[in-house]
Protein backbone atom coordinates (compact mmCIF):
# COMPACT_ATOMS: atom_id res chain seq x y z
CA UNK A 1 0.00 0.00 0.00
CA UNK A 2 2.82 2.44 0.84
CA UNK A 3 4.50 1.56 -2.45
CA UNK A 4 1.30 2.22 -4.38
CA UNK A 5 0.81 5.61 -2.71
CA UNK A 6 4.49 6.51 -3.21
CA UNK A 7 4.34 5.54 -6.90
CA UNK A 8 1.21 7.61 -7.44
CA UNK A 9 2.65 10.69 -5.72
CA UNK A 10 5.97 10.44 -7.62
CA UNK A 11 4.24 10.07 -10.99
CA UNK A 12 1.77 12.88 -10.36
CA UNK A 13 4.27 15.34 -8.89
CA UNK A 14 3.09 18.52 -7.12
CA UNK A 15 1.32 19.91 -10.22
CA UNK A 16 -0.41 16.61 -10.96
CA UNK A 17 -1.65 16.28 -7.38
CA UNK A 18 -3.16 19.75 -7.51
CA UNK A 19 -4.77 18.98 -10.86
CA UNK A 20 -6.12 15.70 -9.46
CA UNK A 21 -7.72 17.49 -6.50
CA UNK A 22 -9.14 20.23 -8.72
CA UNK A 23 -10.66 17.75 -11.15
CA UNK A 24 -12.15 15.62 -8.37
CA UNK A 25 -13.87 18.72 -6.96
CA UNK A 26 -14.84 19.97 -10.43
CA UNK A 27 -16.40 16.61 -11.36
CA UNK A 28 -18.36 16.44 -8.11
CA UNK A 29 -19.70 20.00 -8.45
CA UNK A 30 -20.58 19.45 -12.11
CA UNK A 31 -22.48 16.27 -11.34
CA UNK A 32 -24.20 18.02 -8.43
CA UNK A 33 -25.35 20.79 -10.80
CA UNK A 34 -26.81 18.18 -13.18
CA UNK A 35 -28.50 16.08 -10.51
CA UNK A 36 -29.76 18.54 -7.90
CA UNK A 37 -32.76 19.88 -9.89
CA UNK A 38 -34.18 16.34 -9.59
CA UNK A 39 -32.79 15.21 -6.23
CA UNK A 40 -32.66 17.91 -3.52
CA UNK A 41 -29.25 18.56 -2.03
CA UNK A 42 -28.67 17.84 1.65
CA UNK A 43 -26.46 20.94 1.98
CA UNK A 44 -26.62 24.16 -0.03
CA UNK A 45 -22.98 24.97 -0.63
CA UNK A 46 -20.05 24.14 -2.87
CA UNK A 47 -18.98 20.55 -2.29
CA UNK A 48 -15.54 19.04 -2.25
CA UNK A 49 -14.99 15.64 -3.94
CA UNK A 50 -18.42 14.24 -3.02
CA UNK A 51 -21.94 15.45 -2.35
CA UNK A 52 -25.11 14.15 -0.72
CA UNK A 53 -28.66 14.35 -2.08
CA UNK A 54 -31.99 13.05 -0.81
CA UNK A 55 -32.96 9.96 -2.79
CA UNK A 56 -36.65 9.88 -1.84
CA UNK A 57 -38.71 11.50 -4.54
CA UNK A 58 -41.41 13.91 -3.32
CA UNK A 59 -44.97 12.91 -4.18
CA UNK A 60 -44.03 9.23 -4.61
CA UNK A 61 -43.20 6.30 -2.33
CA UNK A 62 -39.78 5.90 -3.97
CA UNK A 63 -36.86 5.65 -1.55
CA UNK A 64 -33.13 6.06 -2.10
CA UNK A 65 -32.64 2.29 -2.27
CA UNK A 66 -35.09 2.05 -5.20
CA UNK A 67 -33.11 4.71 -7.07
CA UNK A 68 -29.82 2.89 -6.41
CA UNK A 69 -31.19 -0.47 -7.52
CA UNK A 70 -32.63 1.05 -10.71
CA UNK A 71 -29.21 2.57 -11.54
CA UNK A 72 -27.92 -1.00 -11.93
CA UNK A 73 -30.38 -1.48 -14.81
CA UNK A 74 -28.84 1.55 -16.51
CA UNK A 75 -25.37 0.03 -16.15
CA UNK A 76 -24.07 2.24 -13.36
CA UNK A 77 -22.67 1.25 -10.02
CA UNK A 78 -24.98 2.77 -7.39
CA UNK A 79 -23.60 5.44 -5.05
CA UNK A 80 -23.24 5.04 -1.30
CA UNK A 81 -26.75 4.50 0.05
CA UNK A 82 -28.17 5.69 3.40
CA UNK A 83 -24.88 7.25 4.50
CA UNK A 84 -24.30 9.63 6.19
CA UNK A 85 -26.95 8.51 8.66
CA UNK A 86 -27.88 12.06 9.65
CA UNK A 87 -29.32 12.70 6.16
CA UNK A 88 -32.59 10.90 5.46
CA UNK A 89 -32.52 8.82 2.29
CA UNK A 90 -28.95 9.84 1.59
CA UNK A 91 -27.28 9.15 -1.72
CA UNK A 92 -23.61 10.06 -1.40
CA UNK A 93 -22.10 10.55 -4.83
CA UNK A 94 -18.34 10.65 -5.31
CA UNK A 95 -17.39 10.65 -8.99
CA UNK A 96 -13.56 11.07 -8.57
CA UNK A 97 -11.20 12.76 -11.03
CA UNK A 98 -10.80 9.67 -13.22
CA UNK A 99 -14.30 9.86 -14.72
CA UNK A 100 -14.83 11.84 -17.91
CA UNK A 101 -17.49 14.47 -18.54
CA UNK A 102 -19.17 12.00 -20.93
CA UNK A 103 -19.47 9.40 -18.16
CA UNK A 104 -20.81 11.97 -15.70
CA UNK A 105 -23.38 13.07 -18.31
CA UNK A 106 -24.50 9.46 -18.81
CA UNK A 107 -24.78 8.89 -15.06
CA UNK A 108 -26.79 12.10 -14.58
CA UNK A 109 -29.05 11.20 -17.53
CA UNK A 110 -29.83 7.87 -15.88
CA UNK A 111 -30.68 9.59 -12.58
CA UNK A 112 -32.93 12.11 -14.34
CA UNK A 113 -34.73 9.27 -16.16
CA UNK A 114 -35.18 7.43 -12.87
CA UNK A 115 -36.65 10.57 -11.26
CA UNK A 116 -39.19 10.61 -14.11
CA UNK A 117 -39.95 6.91 -13.80
CA UNK A 118 -40.69 7.44 -10.09
CA UNK A 119 -43.86 9.19 -11.26
CA UNK A 120 -44.67 7.33 -14.46
CA UNK A 121 -43.65 3.74 -13.65
CA UNK A 122 -42.82 3.41 -9.94
CA UNK A 123 -43.13 -0.41 -10.05
CA UNK A 124 -40.03 -0.45 -12.29
CA UNK A 125 -38.06 1.07 -9.43
CA UNK A 126 -39.61 -1.05 -6.66
CA UNK A 127 -38.70 -4.28 -8.46
CA UNK A 128 -35.27 -3.18 -9.77
CA UNK A 129 -32.73 -4.40 -10.65
CA UNK A 130 -34.04 -6.37 -13.61
CA UNK A 131 -30.78 -6.97 -15.45
CA UNK A 132 -28.66 -8.34 -12.57
CA UNK A 133 -28.35 -12.11 -11.90
CA UNK A 134 -30.03 -11.60 -8.51
CA UNK A 135 -32.53 -8.96 -7.50
CA UNK A 136 -33.23 -7.59 -4.00
CA UNK A 137 -31.20 -9.41 -1.40
CA UNK A 138 -32.01 -9.73 2.27
CA UNK A 139 -29.26 -7.27 3.19
CA UNK A 140 -29.24 -8.18 6.88
CA UNK A 141 -29.03 -11.90 6.22
CA UNK A 142 -26.28 -11.62 3.57
CA UNK A 143 -24.11 -9.84 6.14
CA UNK A 144 -24.97 -12.17 9.07
CA UNK A 145 -25.19 -15.55 7.34
CA UNK A 146 -23.27 -15.29 4.06
CA UNK A 147 -23.15 -18.34 1.78
CA UNK A 148 -19.60 -18.33 0.44
CA UNK A 149 -19.56 -21.67 -1.41
CA UNK A 150 -21.28 -22.47 -4.69
CA UNK A 151 -22.85 -25.90 -5.06
CA UNK A 152 -23.47 -27.06 -8.66
CA UNK B 1 0.80 10.79 -16.24
CA UNK B 2 -2.32 12.41 -14.79
CA UNK B 3 -5.05 9.72 -15.14
CA UNK B 4 -7.47 12.63 -15.73
CA UNK B 5 -9.67 12.53 -18.85
CA UNK B 6 -11.09 16.09 -18.69
CA UNK B 7 -9.92 18.36 -21.52
CA UNK B 8 -9.77 22.16 -21.30
CA UNK B 9 -12.99 22.32 -23.35
CA UNK B 10 -14.66 19.89 -20.90
CA UNK B 11 -13.53 22.04 -17.98
CA UNK B 12 -14.97 25.21 -19.53
CA UNK B 13 -18.31 23.51 -20.23
CA UNK B 14 -18.48 22.09 -16.71
CA UNK B 15 -17.64 25.44 -15.06
CA UNK B 16 -20.37 27.07 -17.14
CA UNK B 17 -22.92 24.49 -15.98
CA UNK B 18 -21.88 25.03 -12.34
CA UNK B 19 -22.19 28.77 -12.90
CA UNK B 20 -18.65 29.88 -12.04
CA UNK B 21 -15.74 31.07 -14.15
CA UNK B 22 -12.70 29.32 -12.65
CA UNK B 23 -11.76 26.12 -10.84
CA UNK B 24 -10.23 28.24 -8.04
CA UNK B 25 -13.72 29.44 -7.09
CA UNK B 26 -14.64 25.88 -6.08
CA UNK B 27 -12.29 26.21 -3.11
CA UNK B 28 -13.61 29.46 -1.63
CA UNK B 29 -14.82 27.61 1.50
CA UNK B 30 -11.20 26.77 2.38
CA UNK B 31 -9.53 29.55 4.43
CA UNK B 32 -7.37 31.60 2.03
CA UNK B 33 -4.06 30.87 3.77
CA UNK B 34 -4.61 27.11 3.41
CA UNK B 35 -6.18 27.14 -0.02
CA UNK B 36 -3.39 26.29 -2.45
CA UNK B 37 -0.41 25.08 -0.41
CA UNK B 38 2.92 24.69 -2.15
CA UNK B 39 3.66 20.97 -2.10
CA UNK B 40 7.33 20.41 -1.34
CA UNK B 41 7.61 17.35 -3.55
CA UNK B 42 9.96 16.42 -6.38
CA UNK B 43 8.69 16.99 -9.92
CA UNK B 44 6.73 14.22 -11.60
CA UNK B 45 8.75 11.42 -13.22
CA UNK B 46 7.90 9.01 -16.02
CA UNK B 47 6.94 5.39 -15.43
CA UNK B 48 10.36 4.15 -16.66
CA UNK B 49 12.31 6.59 -14.50
CA UNK B 50 10.28 5.58 -11.48
CA UNK B 51 10.73 1.86 -12.19
CA UNK B 52 14.53 2.37 -12.21
CA UNK B 53 14.28 4.20 -8.91
CA UNK B 54 12.09 1.53 -7.32
CA UNK B 55 14.31 -1.34 -8.55
CA UNK B 56 17.33 0.42 -7.03
CA UNK B 57 15.44 0.79 -3.75
CA UNK B 58 14.36 -2.86 -3.84
CA UNK B 59 18.00 -3.94 -4.17
CA UNK B 60 18.64 -2.55 -0.69
CA UNK B 61 16.52 -5.38 0.66
CA UNK B 62 18.14 -8.62 1.76
CA UNK B 63 16.63 -12.07 1.64
CA UNK B 64 17.59 -15.58 2.69
CA UNK B 65 18.65 -16.06 -0.94
CA UNK B 66 21.59 -13.66 -0.46
CA UNK B 67 23.06 -14.96 2.85
CA UNK B 68 23.74 -18.13 4.79
CA UNK B 69 20.80 -18.68 7.13
CA UNK B 70 20.52 -20.60 10.36
CA UNK B 71 16.77 -20.16 10.80
CA UNK B 72 14.86 -23.24 11.91
CA UNK B 73 11.28 -24.36 12.33
CA UNK B 74 10.54 -24.33 8.63
CA UNK B 75 11.81 -20.76 8.07
CA UNK B 76 15.04 -21.92 6.36
CA UNK B 77 15.49 -22.04 2.57
CA UNK B 78 13.54 -24.86 1.11
CA UNK B 79 11.79 -25.71 -2.10
CA UNK B 80 8.71 -27.81 -2.77
CA UNK B 81 9.19 -29.64 -6.07
CA UNK B 82 6.39 -29.34 -8.60
CA UNK B 83 5.67 -33.10 -8.65
CA UNK B 84 4.58 -32.88 -5.01
CA UNK B 85 1.69 -30.65 -5.96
Amino acid sequence: MFLRAYTYIRMMGPDGLRSMAENAVLNANYLKALVSPHFPRAVERTCMHEFVVHGDIPGTDIRALDVSKRLIDYGHHPPTNYFPLIVHDALMIEPTETESKETLDMFADALVKIAGEAHTAPELLHSAPHTAPVTRLDETKVARAPILCCKG
Amino acid sequence: MPYIPNTDANTRAMLEKIGISSVEELFHDVPAQHRFPELKLPKAVSEMELLDELYALALKNSSTGCFATFLGAGAYNWQAQGFLW
